[in-house]
Order: structure tokens, then sequence, then C-alpha cells
């Protein structure tokens, strides 16, 4: 590499690095407000214990096909999922995947979807802060 | 800085794509570009070509979304009302490209297959050894998955095996 090579290396790095820290900085901030949300709806401290047990439980209240969030999610938040059509789903843990739950619009459209197809009914909003916290845990 | 990763994907993803040539005899469908439709119909499977089922299968499919094949694909009347007018416009039987064409025939008349795999095209197409192979081969979960064997199917081309 001859120096002024280098030196748009070096540049084009420093950015690249400054442009993701600066966005994991922003998204965790938005994630986090997500999260305030629900708790304030909830009225109650958040449990990332209680949220391991929903993303985890065979409930089956909800559509035959689908009868726990791991049915899609893989088995474990680290793990990587499959929709029952054959599209691959992204880790739902936050440390494998820093862009989950930034926009509240998603997070509350696949809430309301997926709680129906394995609950039977939508969640609760101490639900939604439980889960938020345990995969923000992960 | 997304932006930037994306430049870089896509280039990436451009040059790691092999040059499928396409016969003159092989249906091929326009690309989808309509930005509600990738991103309400294209997150649980590919986004499927609306040139594949008649207008009445697609009025059927969209105005039952909140039980859409034992799922929840629910959406806002807003997006909806775009998606419903995107898919009966183009829909096999409405249609006057290739695709459609190829697509319409062998339905009788008021006929409205559920899904496309239940499509007497498709039917047609996937009814010898090479499908029963592919689909032991590559673990294929579902017939609705085109992508584990068509890799360019999101350009519309499955005439590359
Ligand atoms: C039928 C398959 C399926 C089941 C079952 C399922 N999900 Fe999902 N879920 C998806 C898909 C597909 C997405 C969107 C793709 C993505 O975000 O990677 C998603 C996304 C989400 C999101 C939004 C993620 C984000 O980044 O904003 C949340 C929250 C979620 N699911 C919660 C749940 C919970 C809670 C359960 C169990 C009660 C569950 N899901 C069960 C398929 C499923
Ligand atoms: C929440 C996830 C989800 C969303 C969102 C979704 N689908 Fe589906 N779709 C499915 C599942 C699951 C199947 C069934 C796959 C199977 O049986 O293997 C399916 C199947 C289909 C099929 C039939 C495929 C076949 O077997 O021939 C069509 C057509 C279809 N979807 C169209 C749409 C359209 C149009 C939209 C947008 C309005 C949409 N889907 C949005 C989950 C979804
Ligand atoms: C398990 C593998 C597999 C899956 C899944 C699959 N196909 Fe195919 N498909 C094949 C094979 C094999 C052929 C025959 C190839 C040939 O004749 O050259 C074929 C042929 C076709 C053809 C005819 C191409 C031509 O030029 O004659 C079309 C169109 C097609 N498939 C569409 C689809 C669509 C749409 C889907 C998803 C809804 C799908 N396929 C899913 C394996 C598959």
């Amino acid at each position: 590499m001859n120096n002024l090579n280098k030196t748009i290396f070096i540049a084009t790095a420093t950015i690249l690095l400054g442009g993701v820290s600066i966005s994991i900085v922003s998204a965790n901030s938005a994630r986090d407000a997500i999260i305030e949300g629900f708790v304030d709806e909830a009225g109650m401290e958040a449990s990332a214990e209680r949220g391991k047990i929903l993303f985890e439980s065979n409930i089956g209240d909800g559509k035959p096909d689908t009868p726990s969030c791991t049915t899609c999610h893989g088995a474990t938040a680290l793990k990587t999922g499959m929709t029952r059509a054959g599209k691959v789903i992204e880790p739902m843990a936050v440390s494998k995947n820093p862009e989950r739950f930034i926009d509240l619009k998603k997070v509350s459209k696949w809430f309301r979807r997926n709680c129906k197809s394995v609950l039977g009914r939508e969640c609760t909003p101490q639900e939604k802060a439980d889960f938020l916290t345990y995969m923000k845990s992960k | 800085m997304t932006k930037f990763i994306l430049v870089l994907a896509s280039s990436v993803f451009v040059l790691a794509t092999p040059i499928v040539s396409v016969t003159a005899n092989a249906e091929s469908f326009p690309p989808i570009e309509n930005q509600t439709v990738i991103a309400e119909c294209g997150e649980c499977h590919m986004v499927f070509f609306a040139e594949m089922l008649p207008r009445k299968s697609w009025l059927r499919i969209l105005n039952s979304l909140g039980n859409h094949y034992g799922e929840d694909a629910s959406i806002d009347s807003g997006p909806l009302k775009e998606i419903i007018t995107f898919h009966t416009s183009r829909a096999s039987d409405v249609l006057n490209i290739r695709g459609a064409i190829k697509w319409r025939e062998g339905l009788n008349k008021g006929e409205a297959p559920e899904r496309i795999t239940t499509a007497p095209r498709f039917i047609r197409k996937h009814a010898d050894n090479d499908f029963a192979q592919m689909w032991t081969k590559f673990k294929v979960a579902s017939k609705a998955d085109c992508l584990a064997c068509h890799k360019g199917a999101t350009r519309g081309q499955f005439d590359d095996d």
C-alpha cells in the first residue's frame, strides 16, 4: 500500500467505525424508549425471566401451526430462525442483531400478528416489556 | 451509513450473482417495484408474482389475511388497498404479458386456485423427478420456497436449473 492509499484506507475505516458506533448508540436509545413505553403502560417493572418463559414456552392457544415463538424464531434467542415458507429470520437477541426493536411501528405490528398466532390474543403491555427486556439482555 | 453498506452489499451481490441465460421460450416476470408490496408481502416469503394467479384468487387471499395459510398476516387498510389494486391489475387473467398468459393456461373459467403451488402451471412444471430430487437434496421446507430451487426467482427467472 502506498501512502496515499494508506491514508484513504484509514480515513474510510474511521468513517465506517465512527458511523457504526453512532448508529448503535441511537439504536439503543430508540429501543430503550420503546421498552419504557410498554413498562409505563404496564405500570410495573419488566422481568427478563418472564420474557424468557414467554419466548420459549409451548403455549399453543393460537393457530395450530404456531404453538410457540420459537416455532419461527429458532430454539433460543441467539439462534437464527425460519418462517414456515422457508425464509431466514435473523436472531432476536440484541447482541446478535443490534437492529432489533428500534422501530415502534414494526415492533407493534409483529407483536399483534405473532401474539395472535401463538397465544390467540394480543400480548399485554407487560408481556411486551418482559419480552423486549429479555431480548435486550441476551 | 446504512446507504454505504447497502451500496457495498449490492455491488458484492451483483458481482457474485451468476448470469442466468433466459431462453426465448421461458416466461420471465418484470421485477416488482411497488414498495408497499415489497414491504408487506416480502417479510415471510419472497414477494410472489401477481401474474401467477387470477384476479379472483388474489381477492380471496388479500381479503382474508387475518388467517393467511394458518398465520396472521393482517395489514392496515391503507396499504391493503394499494396491494389489492397492484395484484388484481397484474393478475394472470388480466395482464397480457407472456408470464401471465402462461399462468392462465389450463384454468377453467371462474376457477380460483388457493395457492400458486396448486395452480395448473405449477403442478405441470413440478411433476417430474427433477423436482422430487431437488426437494430432497436441498431439504426444502415448503413448495412455496421458490428461492430454494430457483436462484433467480426474485428477479422473475425460473428456467435456471
Ligand atoms: C409464524 C412465525 C412467527 C412466530 C410464531 C413468531 N414470530 Fe415474531 N416475527 C416473525 C417474522 C417473520 C418477523 C419479521 C422478520 C424479522 O424481524 O426478522 C417477526 C418479528 C418479530 C418482532 C419484531 C422484531 C423487530 O426487530 O422489531 C417481534 C417483537 C416478534 N416477532 C415477537 C414475537 C413473539 C413475542 C412471538 C411469540 C408470542 C413471536 N414473535 C412468534 C415470525 C414469527
Ligand atoms: C406473517 C407472515 C406472512 C406475510 C406478512 C405474508 N405471508 Fe403469504 N404466506 C405465509 C405463509 C406462512 C404461507 C404458507 C407457506 C406454506 O404453506 O408453505 C404463505 C403463502 C402465501 C401464498 C401461497 C403460496 C403457495 O403455496 O403457492 C401466497 C400467494 C401468498 N402467501 C401471498 C402473500 C401476499 C400477497 C402477502 C402480502 C399481502 C403475503 N403473502 C404476506 C406468510 C405470510
Ligand atoms: C424443490 C425445488 C423447487 C421448488 C421449491 C420450486 N421449483 Fe419451480 N421448478 C423446479 C424444477 C426442477 C423445474 C423444472 C426445471 C426445468 O424444466 O428446466 C421447475 C420449473 C419451474 C418453472 C418452469 C420454468 C420453465 O422455463 O419451464 C416455473 C415457472 C417454476 N418452476 C416456478 C416456481 C415457483 C413460482 C415456485 C415457488 C412458488 C417454484 N417453482 C418452486 C424446482 C422447484
